[in-house]
């Protein structure tokens, strides 16, 4: 191997001058006639040792080189190719690799064979630890030749981090950022001590988009689905990661430990950090934490991870590949540990309590001298520490909700302070039981759904339902916020063999409850109910292919019955529509439902409403609808309901989650 | 002059004086408090709430924003830092941890300082037994986080220097 293998480029950057470039034509010529030279020589260099032009062509073609770089195959008005997603330009070593996998992993060997700058972070094995462990494993009898640079940076990094396996985690849905609506992935690398710590000090990647401060919400908006922000990998302690979605945010978590030997591990390690401020484009519905995290889990396990097909990647779909994935012909997932937010600690912890301790937390928050009422006094002194325990959770989750601060603030002292001293003796805590279905326990996010309906206006018609994502209130998800919907996209149209016309009847652009339920019933726990919607449907009223565009929105209160196994709610809604016809432009009307989850497979929604034109002398219609779901198999489910608008529909369809 | 000199002499006395009682305040075996001398209470909680610094913290750059703005004296090792930030950004909690005298938490705090599992339980009783006296419902109540995650930081310390084998 040549030491001066950058010879070329040096003699063609030295004779880049200005006075040779006279015009841009003449300029793009000259160097794609220079870059080519170059290259030539590179490849004479790193001919002239093992590899052959074969096994260059081998390992450019190969697929994790392929992976390492984040080439995707494009295709263009002159023929396809290769363009590597990366934009960042110092993230390759040639200067045509962004779009020519050959030329970079020419540059990648000629460039880690370099005899120079061996002592420095910049030698490109130091940069690149993920692409030479890839080479070493193609070839290890060649890179044993290589000299060996000095990377100091990266081994104490590595070192540090101690990597022994991964863990891949979701984060479940937070209503409280449309960003979050889909639950959130990031990847944690666990060391010899994570199970002493509960893993809190082990590295975690995240991957997210670098947003401007200065953006308002619909630029964020904009930017985000098209592609207006670059994003990057980057990393922290757990911890950091598990207190913002845990404690601030009050989302679960949920832990997939993959089964990947050591030397798969290290690959994925070094990878991440040839990544570090390698920028992306990001596009929420597709390119974003999902889609990469699927990607950065692919560059070493051979099946499916990641969701090519669909135009769109939600987490919830990655984990259900996840589950279903084999490596070496074992299962993917060693183990899937959960870990409830700290809202749901709470409700475990009191729905764990027996019913004088429940008695006595009751009695606790009413009285301004909550140790010195009766109700506590009563208890033995495991049921006090209990009972302390959930107080101290209570007034956190006060806190949260900027309840009467400073009052909340001293109770929580006074609480903790008493758990202080109780604890010298030792009393030993029954602790409440933690579990909650994975995300990849229930169906898949996307739904296709085939349904007859029938009416007295039509001998029978074919409904076909076409949701991207991803649960509405009778789905079986266990891992999104209970007792909520979140659909977008959701398509509906209809087929009508009477007159052979297929007829849009629906498109739902986004669709949101949230019944915002106490499951404790105390007092501050659960919220308003609220409903918003946006889309386009069939006119009340109107022809057959009359379409209306609206808005609408809900305001009002849930509460959960018999044990959480049933919901009921009104909303106060209101809806802008366009005026079609001398329709009603605004209406405002009352809505009142439950849903009930009679079994373990059947669930049953029952929904009545009533819509006031205001413009039209306060004309109502009422609606309503009854919609039973049983389900038949982890992705598919029946659905029977009955629905009246303009007039009555039966309907009967068969579900399909994909 | 001679009102020069006794002025020197009562400077220097009550200089002597504050440092003995400042040596005197703080526990045995503490050390600086990254807190205070190491600058990380304003490096992470300058004017704005935790949450805000935190998701900037995650969403940019990891922990590389906190460690570029911390000052380090040769007395703030990385290690007292690095505990004094998991305090800082745990500590709700860890603070319901201390009380009960076991968790993650804790156990995390007590590596990021240097202490060996085999030691924690004792710590951690010790601290359940000093919080037990110190906490103070109208006191705690007005505290701030990075006052109260300086206290436990100094409790840590404390009960860790009375531990046979723990290095702080």
């Amino acid at each position: 191997m040549s030491k001066k293998w950058y010879a070329p480029l040096v003699a063609f950057v030295g004779e880049l001058t200005l006075d040779r470039m006279r015009c841009m034509g003449g300029m793009v010529t000259y160097l794609i006639k220079r870059i080519s030279t170059a290259l030539a020589l590179m490849v004479a260099a790193v001919q002239s040792n093992a590899y052959t032009a074969v096994e260059l062509d081998g390992l450019a073609a190969h697929g994790t080189w392929l992976k390492l770089g984040h080439y995707k195959i494009v295709t263009g008005f002159f023929g396809g190719g290769y363009r590597s997603e990366i934009q960042s330009s110092d993230f390759f070593l040639a200067p045509t690799g962004n779009i020519d996998p050959k030329s970079e992993v020419i540059a990648t060997i000629s460039a880690m064979s370099n005899h120079e700058g061996l002592s420095g972070a910049g030698h490109a094995q130091c940069r690149f630890p993920g692409r030479f462990l890839w080479l070493k494993r193609m070839n290890p009898e060649e890179v044993a030749q290589w000299p060996v640079a000095n990377c100091t940076d990266y081994l104490n990094w590595s070192h540090e981090i101690g990597a022994d396996s991964i863990s891949v985690y979701f984060a479940s849905g937070y209503l409280g950022n449309p960003a979050s609506f889909y639950g959130h992935i990031l990847v944690k690398f666990n060391s010899p001590n994570s199970a002493a710590t509960g893993g809190q000090l082990d590295r975690a990647f995240n991957f997210g988009a670098i947003l401007s401060a200065r953006d308002n919400a619909l630029v964020y908006v904009a930017k985000g689905i098209f592609g207006g922000y670059d994003a990057v990998f980057s990393n922290s302690a757990f911890y950091v990661n598990q207190y913002q979605y845990g404690q601030e945010e009050l989302r679960d978590l949920w832990e997939y430990k993959l089964t990947l030997p050591r030397e798969d591990v290290l690959l994925v390690l070094a990878h991440l950090w040839e990544l570090s401020g390698a920028k992306f484009r990001y596009y929420f519905f597709k390119k974003n934490c999902a889609y990469r995290f699927a990607e950065i889990v692919e560059l070493v396990v051979p099946d499916k991870v990641n969701v090519e097909a669909k135009p769109w990647a939600v987490p919830a779909s990655i984990f259900h590949n996840l589950a279903a994935s084999k490596y070496r012909d074992i299962p993917l997932v060693d183990r899937v540990d959960y870990y409830p937010s700290r809202q749901n600690i709470l409700y475990e912890k009191f729905d764990s309590l027996e019913a004088a301790e429940k008695l006595a937390v009751r009695a606790v928050i009413k009285s301004s001298n909550p140790l010195g009422v009766r109700e506590f006094g009563l208890l033995s002194d495991e049921q006090r520490g209990r009972v302390l325990s959930v107080m101290v959770d209570y007034e956190d989750f006060l806190l949260k909700k900027d309840v009467d601060v400073q009052s909340t603030k001293s109770r929580r002292v006074l609480f903790m302070k008493e758990q202080a001293i109780r604890g010298r003796q030792k009393i030993n805590l029954k602790t409440a039981d933690y579990t909650s279905d994975p995300p990849d326990g229930s169906n898949k996010p996307s739904l296709f759904r085939a349904s007859f309906v029938s009416s007295k206006r039509t001998s029978g018609s074919l409904n076909l339902q076409i949701r991207p994502v991803y649960y509405d209130l009778l789905s079986s998800d266990r891992s999104v916020v209970p007792f909520s919907q979140l659909e977008m996209f959701d398509l509906h149209v209809r087929y009508d063999p009477d007159s052979g016309t297929l007829l849009l009847k629906k498109l739902d652009l986004i669709n949101v409850i949230n019944l915002n339920l106490s499951q404790t019933g105390l007092p501050h726990d659960g919220g308003f109910a609220w409903a918003f919607a946006a889309g386009v449907e069939k006119q009340l009223g109107g022809c057959e292919s009359c379409l209306t565009t609206y808005v609408g929105g809900g305001y009002g209160k849930g509460v959960q019955l018999f044990n959480g196994d049933m919901a009921a709610w009104t909303l106060l809604n209101g809806r802008v529509e366009t005026n079609y016809q001398g329709s009603s432009a605004l209406s405002l009307g009352p809505t009142v439902g439950i849903v009930f989850k009679v079994s373990h497979g059947w669930s049953f929604l029952g929904e009545i409403s009533q819509r006031i034109n205001v413009e039209r002398r306060g004309q109502k219609i009422t609606q309503f609808r009854v919609e039973n779901r049983f389900a038949i198999a982890k992705n598919f489910d029946i659905r029977a309901g009955l629905e009246r608008g303009e007039y009555t529909e039966g309907n009967l369809g068969l579900s399909w989650y994909w | 002059m001679k009102s020069a000199f006794k002025f020197c002499v009562f400077v220097v006395s009550v200089g002597f004086a504050a440092s003995a009682l400042a040596a005197a305040d703080a526990p045995a075996g503490s050390g600086p408090n990254p807190y205070s001398d190491c600058g990380i209470g304003a490096a992470l909680f300058p004017k704005t709430p935790v949450g805000a610094v935190i998701s900037n913290v995650i969403w940019d750059v990891g922990t590389t924003a906190v460690t570029s703005a911390v000052s380090s004296p040769q007395t703030c090792s990385g290690k007292k830092v690095a505990a004094a930030e998991f305090i800082l950004r745990t500590y709700a909690a860890l603070e319901e941890e201390a009380v009960v005298g076991r968790g993650d938490h804790l156990a995390s705090a007590l590596t990021l300082m240097g202490c060996g599992a085999g030691d924690h339980q004792k710590v951690f009783d010790g601290l359940q037994a000093d919080l037990g006296s110190v906490m103070d419902v109208k006191v705690d109540a007005a505290m701030n986080q990075v006052e109260k995650s300086s206290r436990i930081y100094n409790l840590l310390q404390k009960n860790i220097s009375e531990s046979s084998t723990c290095s702080a």
